[in-house]
């Protein structure tokens, strides 16, 4: 009785700054959702008036489903891209492997804001790419295709968030126990059979990881947009912010959010779906 | 025929853990490679399996060269210490994992799996996960993993050394009856010399990378061709000896008898506890501790003549209940027909 009473107590003291910090702040915005704005006053007044207008209108709405598309191209050429890194890694020996492993992952020591500007430096009119395609005589002069537009912003998130999937893969690979490996080689496997049927398998919760990783940055990051996507590369978090910083919307900005924090939660279960389904 | 090393080294950098290794392994037999940690053994198990390679010597197959084949392309398998279950396939799936990656398949591949999964007893949990599985159950699914390939040899590394002693005692005997019945050579590493002498038909000892004696379960156990075996397999009695005439030995206790086998000069006279026995005449000794232990009692005993020394006496079936006070005064017998020299430098 009085023990039960104590977790219950102790379980309290711990919760507060979550629930202060977390659940608070996101109550408050989802009923801020439901208010509306006249002339920049809210008027507390509950209605789903703000949702209607987003689904209702193809140019939210259409921007929204342009923006999964493209946060589902980054996860999918972030994994693909970050697989095999972290598999080389992991394929090492020794302090060559910390290295490397230390090399993929020192952007994430690196400021966000210089990343960016470092992928506008290579990718734009002056940048790296175009010397390198004048340099080698694929192109006359340079192009204004690369930077300022829906693949550049593809591009640069790809670059910025490859971090996140190579260290979780690296990590549910470094987690297959050697004699596995070992005993697929004695039952006759060649490496792609054991690569196949073994290895990957047994690192696909990390993976998992890793893309949803991917996938909820890329969702919420409306600065890689602002810096390099120009006109044609709009996403849903530029109109969310634009809500809140130019046109002072700030209930249709929140149910935008709202929308998008749903389908991070969405991600997050079918995530959590996939890996439960594996047994490691 | 069988496996076969020659003259095998193994060095990593400057430290030499085989020196040059020789073995002649039998088709079919059950064979222990026995000895301390350190002694090389799971070494040798490993470049039969294919897992390191010699730094010199040949490893031959049937007469064929195969020391640089790698273990996918030896008939040989490897039930794992740690077991090595692929956690995210069933117990049929893991026992099926070699004649898949094998590209056999069709009803007579499918009718073995089956089969080989009822040899182990583990029909009814086909279905089942590793992490579903006991310690017993999981060394099973290894070794039905192993038997499907149909190997010419099965290696097993200390494949017991992680269950209890109860469970223990029960794979073992589990083990044997599964190798007379398929006819497998198996190449069996432990460090536990009860495991070795129940399992083997020959028990290699092995001690700092060299081969210290090969024989029989019996053989090991009453000619110990070394002071080092005598010491490593059972309790033994080892007294310092100088022959002095054939089959007769000056020792810290007087002269005894012994097999008259050797032609050492000198060397230490080894005997087994359950071959002494108390008489009206032999060693005269002083009881310093008789220990109750079951089916035995243990009676640790101090010579007259050399009270520095100890011998080690046991009693079993009724003269076990016989009580025994340290302090008091015995003679023991000895039994020159189970006493061997040992031709080590005293």
């Amino acid at each position: 009785m009085t023990r039960s009473l104590t977790r219950w107590l102790l379980f309290g003291v711990i919760a507060v700054p979550p629930a202060l910090f977390i659940l608070a702040p996101l109550g408050s915005f989802m009923l801020l959702s439901l208010f509306h704005s006249e002339k920049s006053v809210i008027i507390r007044a509950i209605s789903l008036d703000n949702y209607r207008a987003f689904f209702g209108n193809w140019t939210y709405f259409g921007t929204y489903l342009g923006t999964l598309w493209l946060c589902l191209q980054v996860t999918a050429l972030a994994v693909v891209l970050g697989y095999p890194v972290a598999w080389f890694i992991w394929r090492q020996k020794g302090g060559t492997r910390y290295l490397l492993l230390l090399l993929a992952v020192i952007p994430l020591f690196m400021s966000y804001i210089v990343k960016l500007y470092t992928l506008r430096a290579i990718l734009g009119l002056n940048g790296l790419l175009n010397q390198a395609l004048i340099g080698i005589g694929v192109l006359d002069k340079p192009s204004q295709a690369f930077l300022f537009n829906q693949t550049a912003v593809l591009v640069t998130m790809v670059v910025i968030y490859l971090p996140f999937v190579i260290l979780p893969v690296f990590l549910s690979l470094e987690r297959v126990p050697r004699s596995l490996l070992l005993a697929s080689t004695d039952l006759g496997a060649g490496g792609g059979d054991t690569f196949r049927r073994v290895v990957f398998p047994l690192s696909l919760p990390g993976t998992v990881g890793g893309a949803l990783f991917a996938f909820v940055l890329a969702l919420g990051d409306f600065i890689t947009p602002q810096m390099v996507g120009g006109t044609t590369g709009f996403t849903i978090g530029r109109v969310i912010y634009s809500q809140f910083g130019l046109a002072f919307n700030w209930p249709f900005g929140a149910a935008m959010a709202a929308v998008l924090f749903v389908t991070a939660l969405i991600g997050i279960a079918l995530a959590g779906y996939a890996a439960s389904r594996q047994r490691v | 025929m069988g496996v076969t090393l020659h003259a095998i080294t193994k060095r990593y950098g400057t430290v030499e853990v085989l020196q040059p290794f020789s073995l002649a392994v039998e088709p079919g037999e059950f064979l222990t490679l026995l000895g301390p940690s350190g002694s090389g053994k799971t070494t040798v198990l490993k470049l039969i399996g294919g897992f390191t390679e010699p730094s010199g010597g040949t490893i031959t197959f049937d007469g064929r060269d195969i020391t640089r084949d790698p273990p996918n392309r030896r008939p040989f398998n490897t039930v794992f210490q740690d077991y090595a279950l692929f956690p995210h396939m069933t117990v049929a799936q893991n026992v099926g994992y070699g004649p898949l990656v094998q590209r056999r398949s069709g009803e007579a591949v499918r009718r073995l799996i089956d089969e080989t999964i009822e040899v182990v007893g583990l029909s009814s949990l086909q279905g089942r996960f590793p992490a579903q599985l006991s310690g017993g159950q999981k060394q099973r699914v290894a070794l039905a993993r192993a038997i499907v390939c149909e190997p010419a040899v099965i290696l097993l590394d200390e494949p017991l050394a992680a269950l209890d002693a109860t469970l223990r005692k029960q794979m073992q005997l589990f083990l044997k009856a599964i190798q007379r019945r398929i006819r497998t050579t198996f190449i069996f590493v432990t460090h536990d010399q009860d495991e070795a002498i129940t399992m083997s038909d020959r028990i290699v000892v092995m001690r700092a990378g060299r081969i210290e004696q090969l024989g029989t379960p019996r053989a090991v156990y009453f000619q110990p061709a070394t002071r080092f075996v005598a010491g490593f397999i059972g309790e033994n009695n080892l007294l310092a000896a100088k022959v002095t005439a054939p089959g007769v030995a000056e020792t810290a206790v007087g002269r005894l008898g012994f097999r008259p086998e050797t032609a050492a000069s000198s060397g230490w006279l080894s005997f087994r506890p359950e071959t002494l026995r108390f008489a009206s005449e032999g060693i005269p000794a002083r009881v310093e501790e008789a220990t109750f232990a079951g089916a035995i009692t243990r009676v640790t005993l101090r010579p007259d003549a050399a009270p520095d020394q100890t011998l080690i006496l046991h009693l079993t079936g009724d003269a076990a209940t016989q009580s025994l006070e340290p302090g008091a005064s015995v003679h023991v017998a000895h039994d020159p027909a189970r006493t061997v020299l040992i031709g080590d430098a005293p």
